[in-house]
Order: structure tokens, then sequence, then C-alpha cells
């Protein structure tokens, strides 16, 4: 009758067998990630691995490697250069505003890279806004804005907030008492500054580098605009212009591998700089000892106007005389209103396939840990390694060649959407379910409910807010997508992307204005909602 | 075996990697009653409340709900399916539903349509939450809380209520009260019940049965006041309660000791340790020149209102506890006079 001496029959518990509804649905969804690197993988083997060498090694290869390197490098330092001294003016000193500053040095993060990129052009390239006004002096011409030049300007110009954010939160969360014990040992403000300081930024600095550098590889709007090689305009022109595109689907394979290396070392940046942060007992917000600039302020402002009138008043002051030339002219709205209408349309239909998609990872990653969920859950975040052009090139081949009737329709656009942006959706999601204790789901199993009764009743509503920041924030960034839209967008679909990019190509400036500007207004929600968010906190 | 079990535990364990959070463990609940699962932490008296719930699933032995095997030899019924009212320790409550709502969650069935609004008054008036229907559970207090958190549990009629740890969110004042208003409630709605705890006080005020968990087992199962005066190890008699420990020569139900003469119970006889509950001992001022009887010095003194514990040292050497009315304080190095009032436990010697 007693069962003193059973084996035990198995050693997990109820908890960790997830149910069919919910390890399917994820299972598909990792599949899903998946398909678009594992078939570039195929395509880029399918003339044997001779060729994978060949093209790697070949002269014009390295020399777009090269190039990428030379792009990210100089627009790294030159972020770092511009970033760290901008935020600890606007933490640690008496700089007059320097509330303001904070925000408005931020703010160039919503210029989309290919909106710099047009506004850069439309300034100073050949037929743009400063030619137009010198002419008439006798300036015929201006030096070259086309190239790696061109290109570091636009990208340091609207990428190193993401060096002066994390930089920003060192400062911030640094323990004031390191400070103030090297003054007291004898250390003079500069010293400290280079002895203690810095070396605790050191790790923000890092991370927000690599994010820098993670950036300019995979950006393909501002490099392809100013015409400079790098590996995504490569693998576009590529594409666009040889017959044979197995050394497309190469390039872009060396392009994903660039990006993973430098996802590995961020990651790692980023467990070393948690090591590093202070505890929360020791630190003060705003804390540590501010510095009297004195005289100095003169040149800290001139520092700090020069950074945000050439990242956002120029752009938006150069954005909004186009658009009010271009309407001076009558160009017509008729077509941005359609172009807006296709990016609503679309990016909606995007927003919901990955909340929904994210929905069952999130789930299983977060109520049934283990060694399957985990891999799951990494699988969904590939997206976020796949540059929009590898992604795009990838879906192409795949639409091409498996799948003619899905090609060249939206259906495909929105799953490279998806794809491309479910880290975003599952991040949010997943950090909603953390929220939701599990007790209060036993609790409804408890009183009769069954598992995916629980999950509509009482997780997704407890959830929801998350669920739908996660989509809202797809959303927004499918607004801006560019390569992957160009490459997979219907025949005649345009979006507010897509038609950008096509009057700045063709040189119609003032018909590219009212769609950049929307552009920047639609990048400019999320961060204005996470802002609000934070304030809520 | 009675008929009337509720809850029958044949066996049962459960590890967790290389730790057995509950080893071979029987138990058996009759309808009605309070069974309270006390142990430290880590003894395995959560994992047990789980195995019941479903929350976890025993590696071997057998679980009976309400006559009904749910779990062993090839039963694994899912949580939902096994008429079992869940109060966490942090409520769980559902924060996006209403006081009705949260209570109305677990009714279907012969509870539908009309009757579900009834029955949600009723368990409401139960829980005397009448009023508190349409607030939002962070517009209550932590005891509005917990009685929401009981009413849901109690709505669908389970035939067993589980309750993990229900008072430790509680300050100590408000513990008090909430003990008696939950015992009141889970009487009056004749529900048969079981509550972890690591609080000695709560198990004893608080429960019919008494379950002592240690190291994955039961080592006792008796009514509270059993388990006080009657333990079955020296190591329960010190979880519960305070205890003093005197050697001695066990024969016929008498001990002899420092103590004197007591009357003992408890099966060994021979050389014994003998435990005295501090309420046992009596103290009082000698008269002029006696010293006859048991004479002490007290040591230390904490006085609590309602009583006050005596330390002091037996003149034959050993230090031991006594409790006390509030009354006339004893003050340190005092001599008194000990005598002994009650039956000393025996235990074997160690």
């Amino acid at each position: 009758m007693i069962a003193a001496g059973r084996k035990p029959r198995s050693r997990t518990s109820a908890r960790l067998r997830p149910p069919v509804a919910v390890w399917l649905p994820a299972l598909l969804v990792a599949a899903a990630m998946s398909l678009p690197l594992v078939y570039l993988v195929f395509r880029a083997l399918e003339n044997g691995p001779s060729e994978v060498v060949e093209v790697a090694f070949r002269g014009k290869t390295l020399a777009v490697l090269a190039r990428s390197f030379a792009l990210a490098a100089i627009v790294t330092a030159a972020s770092l250069a511009v970033a760290v001294p901008l935020a600890w003016l606007t933490v640690r000193t008496d700089l007059p505003g320097r509330r303001a500053w904070a925000i408005l040095a931020a703010l160039p993060l919503v210029v989309p890279s290919y909106v710099g990129g047009f506004v850069l052009v439309s300034v100073l390239g050949p037929r743009g806004f400063a030619q137009g006004a010198l002419s008439p002096l006798g300036v015929e011409r201006l030096p070259e804005i086309y190239g790696l030049h061109g290109a570091a300007l636009a990208l340091t110009l609207f990428s190193y907030p993401y060096v002066f954010l994390t930089v920003r939160g060192a400062l911030r969360g640094m323990d004031p008492a390191l400070e103030e014990a090297s003054r007291s040992l004898g250390s003079g403000a500069l010293a400290t500054f280079f002895r203690v300081t810095l070396p605790q930024l050191k790790p923000a600095m890092v991370a927000g580098a690599l994010l820098v550098a993670l950036y300019s590889l995979s950006d393909f709007g501002a490099v392809s605009l100013l015409q400079f090689d790098s590996f995504s305009r490569e693998i576009y022109t590529q594409y666009r212009s040889a017959f044979d595109r197995t050394p497309a689907a190469i390039l872009a394979l060396m392009l994903v591998a660039l990006t993973a290396a430098i996802l590995a070392l961020e990651a790692r940046a980023r467990g070393r700089a948690r090591y590093h942060r202070s505890t929360v007992g020791t630190a003060h917000p705003h804390g540590g000892r501010i510095v009297t600039l004195g005289r100095w302020r003169w040149p800290a402002l001139l520092f700090c106007s020069g950074v945000v009138l050439l990242a956002l008043v120029v752009p938006v002051g150069v954005l909004v005389f186009w658009l009010s030339r271009g309407l001076a002219a009558g160009e017509p709205l008729r077509l941005l209103w359609g172009a807006a209408f296709n990016s609503v349309y679309v990016s909606g239909l995007a927003a919901g396939t990955a909340a929904l998609a994210a929905l069952p990872v999130a789930v299983l990653a977060v109520r049934y840990r283990g060694r399957a969920s985990g891999f799951v859950e990494r699988l969904s975040y590939l997206g976020y390694a796949l540059p929009g052009i590898v992604l795009a090139l990838a879906l192409v081949f795949f639409g091409a060649n498996f799948a003619p009737g899905l090609y060249g329709t939206l259906v495909l656009l929105v799953f490279a959407y998806a794809v491309h942006f479910l880290p975003q959706a599952v991040g949010a999601t997943r950090a909603a379910l953390l929220q939701v204790r599990p007790s209060v789901e036993e609790a409804a199993r408890g009183l009769g409910r069954g598992p995916v009764r629980v999950v509509t009743t009482i997780t997704a509503p407890l959830a929801a807010s998350g669920i739908l920041a996660g989509a809202a924030l797809v959303f927004l960034t499918a607004m801006k997508e560019l390569p992957a839209t160009l490459l997979l967008a219907p025949l005649g679909f345009d979006t507010l992307a897509t038609s950008l990019w096509t009057a700045t190509s063709e040189g119609f400036f003032a018909r590219a204005a009212a769609p950049a500007l929307l552009l920047i207004l639609v990048s400019a929600l999320p961060m204005y909602l996470l802002v609000i968010r934070e304030r809520a906190q | 075996m009675s008929r009337q079990a509720m809850i029958r535990l044949l066996g049962v364990s459960k590890s967790f990697g290389a730790t057995k959070a509950v080893r071979d463990l029987d138990l058996e609940l009759a309808k009605g009653k309070i069974l309270a699962l006390l142990g430290p932490s880590g003894c395995g008296k959560t994992t047990t409340l789980r195995l019941l719930a479903g929350f976890e699933s025993p590696d071997a032995g057998k679980i009976e709900i309400a006559g009904r095997p749910v779990a062993g030899h090839g039963a694994s019924l899912a949580p939902e399916k096994r008429r079992v009212g869940m109060v966490f320790q942090d409520y769980a409550l559902f924060s996006h539903l209403t006081v009705a709502k949260n209570v109305a969650y677990g009714l279907k069935g012969s509870f539908g349509g009309k009757k579900r609004g009834a029955r949600v008054a009723e368990v409401l008036g139960l829980a005397r939450l009448d009023g508190l229907e349409g607030r939002m559970p962070h517009e209550l207090s932590g005891g509005q809380q917990q009685r929401v958190a009981l009413a849901r549990a109690l709505a669908p009629e389970p035939a067993v209520v589980l309750l993990d740890e229900p008072f430790s969110n509680l300050d100590a004042a408000l513990r008090a009260q909430m003990r008696s208003e939950m015992r009141e409630i889970l009487k009056a709605a004749g529900a048969t019940a079981v509550f972890v705890t690591h609080d000695q006080a709560e198990a004893l005020s608080f429960a019919d049965e008494v379950a002592v968990m240690f190291d994955g087992k039961i080592v006792q199962l008796a009514p509270p006041e059993v388990l006080y005066h009657r333990p079955a190890t020296r190591a329960v008699a010190e979880f519960v309660g305070e205890a003093n420990f005197v050697p001695g020569t066990a024969k016929g139900g008498r001990l002899r000791c420092a103590l004197g003469e007591v009357p003992a119970c408890g099966e060994c006889i021979g050389n014994v340790e003998a435990m005295l509950r501090p309420e046992a001992l009596h103290l009082r001022v000698p008269a002029n020149g006696e010293d006859d009887g048991v004479g002490a010095t007290v040591i230390a003194r904490e006085f609590y209102g309602h009583d006050q514990l005596v330390k002091l040292r037996l003149d034959s050497g050993p230090i031991l506890c006594s409790r006390l009315g509030g009354g006339p304080g004893f003050k340190p190095g005092e001599r008194v006079l000990v005598e002994t009032r009650g039956t000393a436990v025996v235990f074997p010697k160690v």
C-alpha cells in the first residue's frame, strides 16, 4: 500500500513542463527566426566552399572590409570624443542650463541615419543649399561630401547619443565617495578625473562605443546616400547589378559574422559594467561634487551649442526650409499621405505579428526556464544580429526560389519586419511577464482554470501594458526601416522611408523634406514614451 | 484509516536535484479540521503544500484529496482539477480585477449564472468584506487583502484550503487578530485546511492538528495541547515553546532529578533527559532561615507584562527558566526556592 520503495519516476516538476499551446508556437517562431540566416548560409555555399574563400579573400572584398572597419573606428572614436565631455559637462558641472543641454544632446538619436544623410547631401552636396548660397559669391565647387568623411560625419552626428546616454548613466550612478576620497588623498580636480572618474566610466564607454560601432557597421541609409562603399552598400550594389548573386550572399554572411562578434563583445562589456557599478545603497542621484566652471563655461557652452546646432538644429531647420520651399513651389502632398498610410498599414501589421509571436517565446522564457527555452529565446534575438540589408537579401533569395507566390507581396515584408524587430517585442513582453508574480497564476490554476485560460484571463491582462509597449516599439521602428522595405516592398508600394530615398537619390530635396520630418517625429515618439515611463517609475 | 479523510498522503517523496525536500511522508487529515505544517525553513513544509496543490508532482508515493487519487500510481491531476483553494503568502490577488471579480474568478459549473452573484455575496459576507465588492486590490488594507484571498479560495467550495505562511506579511499586532478571524471564517465555512508556518505560536493557536516537520519528515502529528505537553522528541520539545532540560533517573512514572522527585511521563526508564516547561517551575522567596527545598539564585529576568521569564541557577548547578505571572519581580542575585508543579517528559539520554 505504501510506496516507500518506489523508484523516483521523474525529477522534473509540473511547472517545468510547458503545455503544447506554449511550446509549439514558440518553436514555430524560433524556426521562422532562423530561416533567413540558415537560408543565407545555404545560398552562400551554393557554388561550393571554394567560391566562399575566393570571394571573401579577393582584393575587392578586403577593401570593403577595410573601409567598413575604418568607418566604424572613426565614427566610434569621434562619438567618444564628442559624448564623454558632453556627459561630464551635463552631469558634473555648473554649466548653465545643463538639464536642457542633456535633453537636447540626446535628441539627435531620433534622426534616422538616412534622414541625416539626406540633410548632409542636401546642404553640402553638389546641388545643395550651401552650393546654391555660395555660387553667387564665386564659389564653384564645395569640397566633396561623398565618401568616408561624409559618411563618418553623418553617422557620428546621429549615433554619438548612444555613448552620451550610457556614460551619463554611469556618471550619475557613480559613488561620489570615490572622487571625494581621491580629493582628500591630495589629487586635484583634473587628476581625480583622469585617475578615478575616467577609469570608473570605462565600462560604460566601452558599452556605448560598441553600440555605435554596431550601428555604423549595419547602417545602410547614410552610407548609401553618401556613396561610401562599406559592407551594406556593397551588398546592395552586388545584388542590384551583378548577374551572379552568390557573392552578395557571401558578403552578407561576412557582415553577419562581424555584427555577431561586436554583439558578443557588447554583451561582455555590459556584464562587466554591471559588475563595476556601485551598489544601490551608495549611489546618490545627482551625487558627487559639482565642478565650478568659472571662465571655462564659455568654451563649454560653445562646445555644447556647436554639437546641438550640427546634430539637431541644422537638420531640422534645413528640412523645414526645404518643406516650405516645396510647398511654395506647389509640391503636392498627396504622394506623402499615400506613403504615410502605407507605412502605418504595414508597420501595424508588423507590430501585431511581432507581439503575437513574442508572447509564447516570452512565456516560455519566463515561466519554464531551462536549456531548451533559453535556446528558443536566444534564437528570437537573431533578428537583432542581422543587419536589415542582410535579412532583406536572404528573404529575397528565399522568396524568389521557394515562395514565388509570396515574393513581391506584403507578406514577405511583414515577415521581414517581424523577424527584424521581434527582439524588441520579446524584450518588452518578457519584462512585463516578470512583473506578474507566479503565485498569481498559481492562484488561478488552483481556482480551476487550465493553463491556457490562465494566460488569457490573468497573465495577458496583467502584462497588457508591456505587450502593447513592445508592439508600439515595433510599430515605430518598422516605420523608419529602409533597406528591407527597399528590397521587399511590392512594386509601387511606397512608404515614407522609400519615398524619401527615391526623392533624395533623384535630387528632389523639397519632396523628401516632408517624409523626413514625419519620420523624425515618428522616431521621437518611443523616446518620449520611454522618458514618461521612467518618470512614472 | 477513517473514511472521512479529506487529505491522504502515502509514502510521498520529492527531490530537487540532490536535495530531498520530502521523504516518504504519510499524512491524513479529517474533514473540517485545520492542520498546521510546522517546521524550520527548508524542512519541506512548503513543498508538501505545493505537492497537495499540484504545483509540484511527487517522485514517489500517492496523494488523495477527498478520496480521489490526484498524484502517484498513475494519477496526475492538474492543479485546476483538484478542488483545492490556495491562499498565498503574498495573497496573489489579481490586481486587474475588483474584489468581487477576484472572488468570482473560480466560480463555474454549479455556480454559473444567477447563483454566481449569490455565492460571491455569501462568501464576501462570510469574510466580512461587505461593501468592498467594487474596490481594486490596491485600495485595501493588508488584512482586507488577506480576507479577499481567503474568500476567493473558499468561493468554489474547495475540498481543502491550502494556506502558505498566511500571516507572515502582517505586522505583529494585526497578526493575532487575523489569526482568530481567519480561523472563524474557515470554521464557519466548514472548510478543511492545511497551512504552513514556521511560527510555533501561530501553529498552536490556529490549528486543530499540528504536524512538526524536520528534514522532509513528519516527526510528530498531534493536537496542539498534546504537542506542547507531550512532545515526541527532544527536538520537537525545543522547537515548540521553551523547554528546560535536566538529567535524572526515571522509574515507575517518577523522576528523580536536581528538582527533587517529580511525576514523569514517557517510555524510557533509567538514566534520562527530562523536559519541564518554564510554567512548571514556581518560585518563592525563602522565609527567614529556611533552607529546606530546592535553592536557586536569579541570574536574569525578561518582563513581558502579562508574564515574566526568570533565568536561575540551581545551587546544584543547572541553569533553568521559569515563567511566572506578571506580578512582583525577582531581581538578579536574589535567592529563591523552586517548586515543581507539573509533569516532566522524559527522553533517552543522548
